[in-house]
């Protein structure tokens, strides 16, 4: 008869070793699968975003979301650079086809004033008129407290869109 | 064929295999190594002596090709020649406290000569001032000649994932 295990053995790696090993390697897989293909996690760094997203807040970005359908005005969405390691998070404003503006910290989308209830203050941007392309969308941060020429905000291909922040 | 004759057999496929590695990834290994060199001497602590950005300054513009072409976006001009570039990485550092920058996402493609090449990067930079502290991100495309063994970046050009409208000023780093 074999000894029965340690109490400590058991809580460790279970009465069955090989069993335990088969399940963790399944959910390190499984993870590995969830959290760079599927769920990515986005620490912010800066405040562009505030006060949606604080800086050093952490997030989860769906990279699926825009495999079947076209990012909306008011998603948050994460943008490529040269690669995945450092990205954009923006919210959309403008989508293709449409003109954007900024007149005394308002968002005018083709002449008309629209609303943006996620603001803590409109600011005082003024932007003159910009035509989105076909593949192209218009994207700024939340935080308008910020002066416009410091801030990173603009027209954004299609392709670099990578998935929209879901919480 | 023994133990012996096999673990032997096995120790020169491995030394073969790994110097073969190292011999088709010596200009990637140089070009990274070149791109580490470069942030370590652009990045800056309170300690830095005046002589010592002087030396940096230099040694920054070492790793540029003759001519240059040189675009970092606003505030800077354009550097079309490496005096000028190490004046204006001079009086950069030089106004700063501190400087730290981080090299991020880089992509390199060499091409089949392995005479030039192009690499994509973000290089991001958290610097303080006396009246305060500023943090920038911006994507480069920096391309590489090979000069008698040695690689240079012969231009840097400036990557907008997000194109800024028109007419609508920068003051960023």
């Amino acid at each position: 008869m074999t000894p029965k295990p340690s109490w400590l053995r058991r809580i460790v790696i279970g009465e069955n070793p090989r069993r335990t090993l088969r399940a963790a390697l399944g959910i390190g897989l499984l993870a590995l699968v969830v959290f760079r293909f599927l769920l990515l996690p986005v620490r912010v760094q800066g405040a562009s975003m505030e006060p949606t997203c604080r800086n050093g807040s952490l997030h989860f970005a769906c990279m699926i979301a825009y495999m079947m359908k076209d990012p909306k005005r008011g998603d948050i969405v994460v943008i490529s650079m040269s690669g995945r390691r450092t990205m954009y998070m923006k919210r959309v404003l403008g989508l293709p086809g449409e003109r954007i503006s900024f007149e005394a910290g308002r968002l005018r989308i083709n002449g008309q004033p629209a609303a943006e209830d996620y603001l803590a203050g409109c600011g005082s941007w003024t932007m003159p008129e910009l035509l989105l392309q076909s593949d192209e969308y218009f994207v700024a941060g939340d935080n308008r407290a910020v002066e416009i020429d410091r801030h990173t905000l603009g027209s954004v291909h299609r392709k670099n869109i990578l998935g929209r922040i879901l919480f | 064929m023994n133990t012996r004759q096999l673990l032997k057999l096995f120790l020169i496929g491995a030394l073969t295999l790994g110097a073969a590695a190292a011999w088709f990834t010596r200009d990637q290994r140089q070009i990274n190594r070149t791109v580490n060199r470069l942030r370590d001497l652009v990045s800056k602590s309170q300690e830095e002596k005046a002589i010592g950005g002087l030396i940096r300054a230099k040694e920054i513009s070492n790793c540029f090709a003759t001519p240059v072409d040189v675009c970092l976006g606003d505030p800077w001009p354009d550097f079309k020649d490496r005096d000028s570039l190490a004046a204006a990485v001079h009086h950069g550092r030089s106004i700063a406290q501190t400087i730290q920058v981080t090299i991020r996402n880089r992509t390199l493609n060499i091409s089949p000569d392995h005479q030039s090449a192009t690499m994509d990067l973000a290089a991001e930079a958290a610097v303080t001032l006396s009246g305060g502290s500023l943090q920038d991100i911006r994507e480069f495309r920096l391309r590489w000649v090979k000069n008698e063994g040695q690689w240079l970046i012969s231009k840097v050009e400036l990557k907008e994932t997000i194109r800024r409208p028109d007419g609508l000023e920068s003051t960023g780093l």
